[in-house]
């Protein structure tokens, strides 16, 4: 399962970020191989379609799970076309904690 | 007779039931209701910063039925600041579009797209309620 989570920050301290689309850094980790990977959200220079951005370099990375604390309208239809799972943890969790959960 | 309302797609319902003043002296008596449709609304063109035409799109209705939707949503918000009201947002004519889930021992909401069993995408359980 590769996860994608939206992050102010890039380091697995950084909390899930509320916005989706806006936040600095996307977080992806692979499950199986236990990769960590740290992308700069290539849609928060964008003045518009921002998150759709995102979301498709999301897709292009095979994300199974896309944690954020929002999703845009057009994100939500994106990700449900291409099968992504979305999830939306508690405020203020970590993305280290979030990955804790996972069962091993 | 008059023609039945369409139902109005929302993707998610608020997860609080509305907001009260603070600061006030007296008691607020005043109430205002928010429908769910003039809450998302107001999310679409103010929030996810969409136009009239794709944020009718998304809500399923024409244009001119989302503007007068719209446009109802910002007068009991103005009337709600001005007048010192507690905003409620409940009832109105809106389907949820997509379900969204809960683990109560992930503390997570999830969506589940197809026919899939719902499950938690974490741990695995299937221990999930509905998120209404």
């Amino acid at each position: 399962m590769i996860i994608a989570a939206a992050l102010s920050e890039n380091n697995l301290n950084s909390p899930v970020d509320v916005h989706f689309s806006r936040c600095n850094w996307f977080g992806i980790y692979n499950s199986i191989t236990k990769n960590l990977d740290f992308i700069v959200n290539p849609g928060i220079s964008m003045d518009e379609d921002a998150g759709l951005k995102s979301a498709e370099i999301l897709v292009s990375h095979s994300v199974n799970v896309a944690v954020a604390g929002r999703f845009s309208a057009k994100v939500v239809e994106l990700f449900r076309k291409a099968n992504v799972q979305m999830v939306i943890p508690e405020t203020n969790t970590s993305f280290l904690e979030f990955i804790n959960l996972i069962k091993k | 007779m008059a023609r039945t309302k369409k139902q109005r797609s929302i993707q998610r319902a608020p997860n609080y039931s509305g907001f009260k003043p603070f600061g006030v002296q007296k008691p607020v008596e005043c109430e205002v209701k928010l429908s769910l449709e003039e809450y998302e609304s107001m999310k679409l063109c103010d929030y996810d910063m969409l136009n009239h035409e794709d944020a009718a799109n998304m809500m399923k209705v024409s244009r001119p039925t989302f503007t007068r939707i719209y446009q109802s949503a910002r007068q009991k918000l103005a009337k709600a600041l001005v007048e010192v009201s507690v905003i409620c947002i409940e009832g109105g004519h809106a389907t949820i579009d997509i379900i969204w889930y809960m683990c109560a021992h992930c503390r997570i909401s999830f969506d589940i797209s197809g026919n899939k069993t719902p499950l938690c995408p974490l741990c695995g359980s299937g221990n999930i309620t509905e998120n209404k």
